[in-house]
């Protein structure tokens, strides 16, 4: 029977014992995933290739050393956020997650964020719905499951994604793509929960705001 | 909203809601601010709409996973795979 490298206890020792089938498999899990995340930290496509190269060796080299404190999948994670960070700063190209507070509150950054356009409620004077809808959103559900759930709606997603500043990517990458708890995030990228929050809240609604355009062309 | 000719008194605004879409989601909201998202949920059919929109985003993005997997350039694997058998030869 093969082995479930899914389970995390399997697939340390069968790395251990040198089982080139479970490196093959671990490798082909992550090598993108990892590539892509470290390209947000560094400068070039090769600078990424050789951090995810030496993440890659560091595991090898570390495996016998791994406790099973975190997952194993938070564990590599861990080693090339910290080998991206530190070419990132060599190369002053750091993501610069601790700027976000200024930005979430509109004191410079990215400039004011709105989850939504402002025009789409009513102005703070109107006599009896202020801050209310103007102009709500149309429910997704009255879309043919067949468009919510065709590859061209998941392209659009990530497109949406692509789009994003590299900080928001990052997290909205870890949190709902690969599936990292906040804690793990924080930890991972060295940002306060609140940051985290913020960072992800703007991630999901720029995807948000992308769909509605792709589903209802008449939104602007 | 219809019918009623203008909100409870302590109702939240619906552009105050949407900027809390994701705190609330995470559970991080106290007591009180969880009750007022989930009393102003209750009067508007249109932050429903963007709770559900919220949770569509989640699903969708969630599907992005699959891409990557097996989609790596096999010079890639190879170079890394040889990297691991030295390292490890396996036992005799």
């Amino acid at each position: 029977m093969a082995d479930d490298f899914s389970n995390d206890e399997v697939l340390v020792r069968q790395l251990r014992r040198g089982d080139e089938a479970a490196f093959t498999w671990l490798v082909g899990r992550y090598d993108r995933a990892l590539r892509r995340l470290a390209l947000d930290f560094v400068a070039t496509p090769a600078v990424a290739d050789e951090v995810v190269g030496d993440t890659w060796l560091a595991v090898i080299e570390g495996i016998d050393r791994f406790e099973g404190r975190s997952s194993l999948k938070t564990w590599i994670y861990r080693i090339l956020m910290n080998k991206a960070k530190t070419r990132g700063v060599r190369e002053k190209r750091t993501v610069p997650f601790s700027s976000v507070r200024g930005a979430a509150t509109g004191a410079g950054g990215d400039g004011e964020f709105a989850t939504f356009d402002p025009d789409r409620f009513r102005p703070p004077d109107d006599p009896d719905w202020p801050g209310h809808w103007s102009s709500p959103p149309t429910p997704w559900q009255e879309q043919p499951v067949e468009r919510l759930e065709a590859a061209e709606t998941l392209a659009q997603v990530q497109s949406a994604i692509g789009a994003l500043p590299a900080n928001q990517r990052t997290v909205i990458t870890l949190r709902d793509i690969r599936g990292f708890g906040s804690d793990e995030v924080c930890d991972l990228l060295g940002v306060s929960a609140g940051n985290q929050r913020v960072l992800l809240h703007r991630a999901r609604a720029a995807v948000r705001r992308h769909l509605e355009m792709f589903f209802d062309p008449a939104v602007s | 909203m219809a019918g009623a000719t203008s909100p409870p008194a302590d109702d939240l605004p619906c552009n105050q809601f949407v900027e809390l879409v994701t705190d609330y989601l995470e559970g991080v909201l106290d007591s009180e601010w969880r009750h007022l998202v989930e009393g102003h949920l209750e009067i508007c059919s249109g932050c429903r709409t963007v709770l559900a929109q919220w949770h569509e985003v989640l699903v969708l993005t969630g599907h992005l996973d699959e891409h990557d997997i097996d989609d790596l350039d096999p010079a890639v694997r190879h170079q890394l795979v040889t990297a691991f058998c030295r390292a490890y030869p396996p036992a005799p």
